[in-house]
């Protein structure tokens, strides 16, 4: 007979996300095994805007889909593991996924490819929908998340959301995640693809979104700058194994492993340390624009 | 050394409209010129829905020119001519955004072979370019594979081996390192400096990343479907306020220096590597 799932109880009723040896392998016992996640522990606090990161095949998005139950807990190789996301269990085998699939909204990579509807008032508006809101309600959280992505709903509501252009149809696709009003927010490469000031724009709106609707956001990237601007906390996935929890400076201070890794330094951090190798009087490590350009002017380069 | 500054590439107010003459109309290049002469490293820059992919297309008459003509070693896309076509499509070869779009075999050599069996060679001559192709890319070892199971990164040296099989003398990237994690876009920009420096290959760059353009000789900056910069990198990618203007990024050496003009010092014009930024600040400060 086998064991009884045990249920791990999550520590903090604050977390967001607790995740507590959590496994996954694919294609089991057979010749492609694979496993994406070995026995990883994470937890998300409310109000993190934290960051993930790790190279292709890490297993980052492995880990994100359990998140939101994309991919479920696989039971039998997870007998001790816990999984709570907004304090609802996914390790049990029915979990409330309607309950789940209000709270954590998920904005894929390259989401714009989703849109389908003929109006962007009907795209924005399916999710609502589905949860079983009335007209008013859905209509009224139609215009939140429009405007809340800084887009203008009497300009954008009723035309179609594909004669838009490549970062309007972007924020379409995310105004309709918002719209579910989440509780957690996350957000697979977000910026990929866009220019640098659709870039720009796209994380400012996060960080807004995050002060004013949804408290948690979880980002995956491989661009080290948004990760030094914009986290608090940055998990580094490798092989399957969460490889460290880190502030942002502390990380970026770890040049061997960021390197090991093949990830790169934020640009500002890269060119802060060559400043200081060549004479330059500035600290090596700067993390952000502002702040190497702050350090510039405090030692009277500026001048 | 005149053969040196040939022009391979000759864009000639180039308007092009999709969806032409419905209701649907959008015109995505609104007279565009400018040449590019063999051996050139240009970057192709401009923010989204500025019409660089588009331009792209017409590079290689996989789009022809509604007004304006682009000629391809002196010969117009705009032709019927089945030869003619197959001559610009030899000349100048394109490779996409999405690896995974551009794979059409299963095994690795059979894909980068695909190109010039259609060309009709030999055996023996298709064998020697596939090799050289992928030597080229350093994918060697993997010719045997299949590609699926390849990183975004290697799909794309493949898509370029592809490409090379044919021996164009233009590599045009549009938008190639876009989807590929930081290894994957260093696997790609090493094997163009590779065509450059072994082949004095020409290459069109297309991109948004600012430190990828900063590797050409000039830049042309679209907005709105219309050239609105070509001049040097090092002219371009100083002027922080004209590519802001026009939704780009300077690279963060020159963005620095910006800012810093800004607050009053006085720093030299053309500011756009790490090495120009710490040369000017070196000694400047008491």
């Amino acid at each position: 007979m086998r064991k009884k799932h045990m249920t791990v109880a999550p520590p903090d009723p604050n977390a967001a996300v607790f995740i507590k040896d959590l496994t996954y392998i694919y294609n089991p016992r057979t010749p492609f095994e694979k496993t994406a996640l070995d026995r990883v522990s994470l937890t998300v606090e409310r109000g993190d805007f934290f960051g993930l990161i790790g190279q292709t095949g890490s297993g980052k998005s492995t880990l994100v889909s359990h998140i939101n139950a994309l991919t479920r807990v696989q039971r039998k190789y997870n007998e001790d593991a816990g999984l709570y996301v907004c304090g609802i269990d996914l390790t049990v085998k029915k979990p409330d996924l309607k309950r789940l699939r209000e709270r954590v909204g998920m904005v894929f990579q390259y989401p714009e490819y989703q849109l389908f509807a003929d109006t962007v008032r009907q795209d924005v508006a399916f999710g609502p929908k589905n949860l079983g809101l009335g007209e008013e309600e859905i209509e009224e959280r139609s215009r939140e998340a429009v405007r809340l992505v800084g887009l203008d709903w009497n300009e954008v509501a009723d035309r179609s959301p594909f004669e838009l252009s490549g970062g309007q149809k972007r924020r379409v696709a995310i105004a309709g995640v918002i719209a579910m009003r989440p509780e957690v927010l996350v957000l697979d490469e977000p910026t990929a693809g866009l220019d640098p000031a659709g870039k720009r724009e796209l994380l400012a709106l996060f960080e807004d979104i995050r002060r004013s609707a949804c408290p948690t956001i979880i980002m995956v990237s491989h661009n080290m700058d948004e990760i030094a601007e914009r986290c608090n906390k940055v998990a580094v996935m490798g092989g399957g194994h969460i490889l460290g929890v880190y502030a942002p400076e502390e990380l970026f201070s770890r040049r061997e492993l960021i390197r090991s890794l093949g990830l790169e330094l934020p640009a500002a951090v890269e060119l802060s340390a060559y400043l200081a190798e060549h004479g330059v009087d500035v600290p090596p490590d700067c993390l952000t624009e502002e702040r190497l350009l702050a350090a510039l002017i405090e030692r009277g380069y500026a001048k | 050394m005149e053969e040196a500054n040939k022009t391979i590439i000759s864009v000639k107010n180039a308007v092009y409209k999709y969806n032409r003459d419905t209701e649907d109309e959008v015109t995505a290049l609104r007279g565009v010129s400018f040449d590019i002469a063999e051996g050139d490293f240009v970057a192709l820059v401009g923010a989204n829905g500025s019409g660089k992919s588009t331009l792209a297309r017409l590079l290689n008459a996989l789009y022809v020119p509604d007004e304006g003509e682009v000629l391809v070693g002196g010969v117009s896309t705009d032709t019927g001519d089945s030869d003619k076509l197959f001559g610009i499509r030899r000349t100048v070869g394109v490779v996409f955004q999405n690896p995974d779009n551009q794979m059409v075999a299963s095994v690795i050599e059979d894909d980068v072979a695909f190109g010039p069996e259609n060309l009709g060679l030999p055996p023996a001559e298709i064998r020697e370019r596939v090799d050289y192709a992928l030597e080229c890319v350093g994918m060697s070892e993997y010719k045997k594979g299949t590609p699926f199971r390849l990183s975004g990164g290697q799909k794309q040296r493949i898509a370029i081996a592809g490409v090379l099989a044919l021996r164009p003398k233009v590599l045009v990237l549009d938008e190639s390192t876009a989807m590929l994690d930081p290894r994957g876009k260093k696997e790609v920009l090493d094997v163009v400096e590779r065509v450059r420096a072994e082949d004095g290959m020409t290459v069109v760059m297309i991109t948004h990343f600012p430190d990828e353009a900063a590797r050409a000789d000039r830049v042309i900056a679209l907005d709105g479907g219309k050239v609105v910069m070509d001049a040097s990198a090092r002219k371009a990618l100083s002027d922080v306020e004209t590519l802001r203007a026009y939704g780009l990024d300077a690279p963060l050496p020159a963005r620095i220096a910006y800012e810093m003009r800004k607050r009053g010092a006085l720093l030299p014009d053309g500011i756009v590597t790490a090495e120009d930024l710490a040369e000017a600040l070196c000694g400047k400060n008491i």
